[in-house]
């Protein structure tokens, strides 16, 4: 098995070789990229969590002054195969046809993360091909940053740029007058990827359908999710700006929730089916941030029009409740130093409306805490983050240790402590509290 | 105006004659440092080698582009090598008025995303190095406002006849900030630039020492081509090379937005 992962990784670099042959006009193509591996290990009965080897190369260059492309793939070999036990099967539900992982075995996946050319034309700026976008100013509650979907192999665990789903779209940027306007298209149909066996498979009874006592059988069928390439596409757009100090954008996406909810249908007397729905929605908001002296004010407040949450009424029609949620954190970075960052920010999201036996609170709220500080001239950084759900009571702690070797070697060791009610979002990996261990090698 | 002043305050104050005759104050030194042309914009590219206690090296690499707004001056500054650090963009405000703190973003290719964050303090280090935020700023020009200068006479290093200047804050929120109770230039009239500079920490020890190892003219301007820094007390050592330093190139005025951070290289 190992050996066909090496395969794969081997012949991913083919591949970018031979793409990157330069046409008479191109400049030399760069290939870069990085080799990690990672081994996680179960502080609840020693199991290993992850022993992964992830090659992740990277090509880039440019055809002219004013055309530029980057393609990133990655490969992936997990001795162990706790977080996606055997094949996670067809994607179907989650990914689009042109946005799918290819498995080899139990234990390697490969993927083309991104995949984009840039291209400048005067004012405009045009980056077409697979990407990741990122709107906002929180760091890891998301609000804004809503365009590209997530993968929750690892749960919220690892860096947001390595859970981020890259997409399909098209991004096209235009100064106007001081305001830079920015529009997507988004024609890949790509919702976020749970696992549905595993360490991080969920649990936890809000995210479980509320099934009638009478119920005799229970039909689960594949998640409906859209895939009309031009009627469920989504489109964003974008207008930010810099005046009096404040770094502003003003943010609207039409889009399709990336998380699916399961509806409930009743096919015949006693006979239930639930059907994973996704549902469209419009996100408006706005981020605003500043510098006030060592403080950093951070904010940002969006409006969904639909949202959509279980609820275990066995007299609602299909067991999901559309409302219109507000939500909105603020953050507040403290530079001690240069070396020294204190940050915390507060979460929280209401909705309008609310109904009896719903999976979540009506309002619900999440504070962080994040602190780090480096040493030796940036060669070692130690960091704490603490994600504290307000309603439940449960939350995360994330400990690391940063130490760079070398210039090209870097080493890591963590702890993710998990706590609270098992039927809570972060509660429900209670059992699930993990030390980790990761080099990297970067070229 | 700066452009218009410039070339004036150099002919009045930095004559031969009146370096030779020992007749310049400090603050007249200083002000032929600060009256060096250093171009409307620039493009170049800097190595950082950074050396630890145990002379163990290692190499960071960047591109980095410079502008005039009148008198604001942006810079962005992107790290080419080594791999982990590639692609970390830094924008810089850095207004005319040394009240206005400047306006700072970073980018963080992990996170994907511009972040605004506070003006450090300006004796802090630069990302890593031994040199700090207002002499990465400042490029070998010196903030008077900062000090109160005092002309200490010449010496001779290397064979060149240097102007000592001691330099102490102008008020202890300032030695706060920087960090030092005094410096001492010792500023070749050659070039007007300080080929060795020694810092003094609050308690009075010998803290740090800039050496201006190499220098050019370039498209017409004088520039510092090679500097080294050493830390006193931690050992630690940082040595700038500049290199494709270009004067002449467009650096266009759209360049220094968080757009183009975003972006990256």
């Amino acid at each position: 098995m190992a050996l066909r992962a090496l395969i794969g990784c081997g012949l991913i670099w083919l591949s970018y070789a031979v793409l990157a042959q330069p046409a008479a006009f191109a400049q030399v193509p760069e290939l870069r990229g990085s080799l990690t591996s990672r081994f996680a290990g179960e502080l609840n009965g020693g199991d290993a969590q992850l022993a992964e080897i992830l090659f992740e190369p990277e090509l880039s260059g440019s055809w002219g002054a004013n055309v530029s492309y980057t393609l990133i793939g990655r490969a992936r070999f997990d001795a162990v195969d706790e977080l996606e036990p055997g094949k996670p099967g067809a994607q179907a539900g989650a990914r689009s046809a042109w946005n799918r992982r290819v498995f080899e075995g139990d234990d390697a996946d490969f993927e083309l993360r991104e995949a984009y050319a840039d291209i400048y034309a005067g004012d405009w700026f045009v980056r077409a091909g697979k990407q990741q976008v990122v709107w906002g100013q929180a760091d890891g509650l998301r609000v804004l940053d809503q365009v590209n979907p997530l993968s929750f192999r690892e749960f919220i665990l690892g860096d947001f740029e390595d859970r981020r789903i890259p997409l399909w779209m098209l991004n096209i940027e235009r100064p106007i007058g001081s305001v830079t306007a920015q529009f997507l298209w988004i024609p890949d149909t790509t919702y976020n990827e749970f696992p549905r066996q595993g360490a991080f498979a969920f649990t936890s009874t809000w995210s479980q359908p509320g099934i009638p006592a009478t119920a005799q059988t229970v039909t689960l069928n594949p998640a409906r999710r859209p895939e009309r390439m031009l009627a469920d596409s989504d489109i964003g757009l974008r207008l930010s700006g810099f005046s009096g100090g404040w770094d502003w954008s003003v943010n609207a996406l039409y889009a399709f929730h990336d998380t699916p909810v399961a509806k409930r249908q009743t096919i015949a007397p006693g006979h239930v089916g639930i059907t994973p729905t996704y549902y469209r929605s419009t996100l408006l908001g706005g981020s605003a941030s500043n510098a006030f002296g060592k403080l950093t004010l951070r904010t940002e407040i969006g409006y969904q029009s639909r949202s959509a949450v279980l609820t275990r009424d066995a007299s609602d029609a299909d067991g999901v409740v559309i409302s219109p949620e507000v939500s909105g954190v603020v953050g507040l970075d403290y530079q001690l130093d240069a070396d020294t960052l204190l940050s915390t920010q507060v979460f929280a999201s209401h909705r309008t409306r609310h109904g009896p036996k719903l999976a979540t609170d009506r309002t619900t709220s999440t504070i962080s805490l994040l602190g780090s500080r480096e040493f030796y001239n940036d060669q070692l950084k130690l960091q704490f983050l603490l994600l504290q759900n307000i309603n439940d009571g449960d939350g995360l702690l994330q400990v690391s240790v940063q130490r760079n070797l070398t210039d090209a070697v870097t080493l890591q060791l963590g702890a993710d402590i998990f706590h609270g009610d098992r039927n809570a979002f972060y509660g429900q990996f209670d059992d699930r509290d993990r030390v980790w261990v990761a080099f990297e090698y970067g070229f | 105006m700066r452009n218009l002043l410039l070339p004036l305050s150099l002919v009045l104050l930095g004559s031969p004659a009146a370096v030779a005759q020992g007749a310049l104050t400090g603050d007249e030194i200083v002000a032929n440092v600060n009256a060096r042309e250093d171009g409307e914009h620039v493009t170049r590219r800097f190595v950082v080698e950074l050396t630890d206690r145990n002379g163990r090296i290692r190499t960071e690499e960047t591109i980095a582009q410079r502008r005039y707004f009148d008198d604001e001056k942006r810079t962005i500054i992107f790290y080419t090598e080594p791999n982990s650090v590639r692609g970390t963009g830094f924008l810089t405000f850095d207004y005319a008025e040394p009240e206005a703190d400047d306006d700072q973003w970073l980018y963080l290719p992990a996170l994907r995303k511009v972040r605004r964050i506070s003006a450090s303090d300006r004796g802090d280090y630069f990302l890593g190095t031994d040199f700090t935020y207002e002499e990465i700023k400042k490029e070998q020009k010196i903030e008077t406002e900062d000090y109160v200068f005092s002309a200490q006479g010449s010496e001779t290093v290397d064979g060149r006849e240097l102007l000592i200047v001691e330099g102490r804050p102008s008020s202890e929120a300032v030695g706060r900030e920087l960090g030092i109770s005094r410096v001492v230039w010792r500023i070749d009239p050659q070039i007007w630039m300080s080929r060795v500079t020694d810092y003094y920490d609050q308690n009075g020890n010998h803290a740090r020492t800039i050496e201006l190892e190499a220098v050019e003219t370039i498209d017409g301007f004088l520039t510092a081509t090679q500097m080294s820094v050493v830390n006193h007390k931690t050992g630690h050592s940082t040595r700038i090379s500049f290199h494709d330093t270009d004067y002449k190139a467009d650096v266009p005025e759209n360049l220094f937005t968080q757009s183009r951070l975003r972006r990256g290289l």
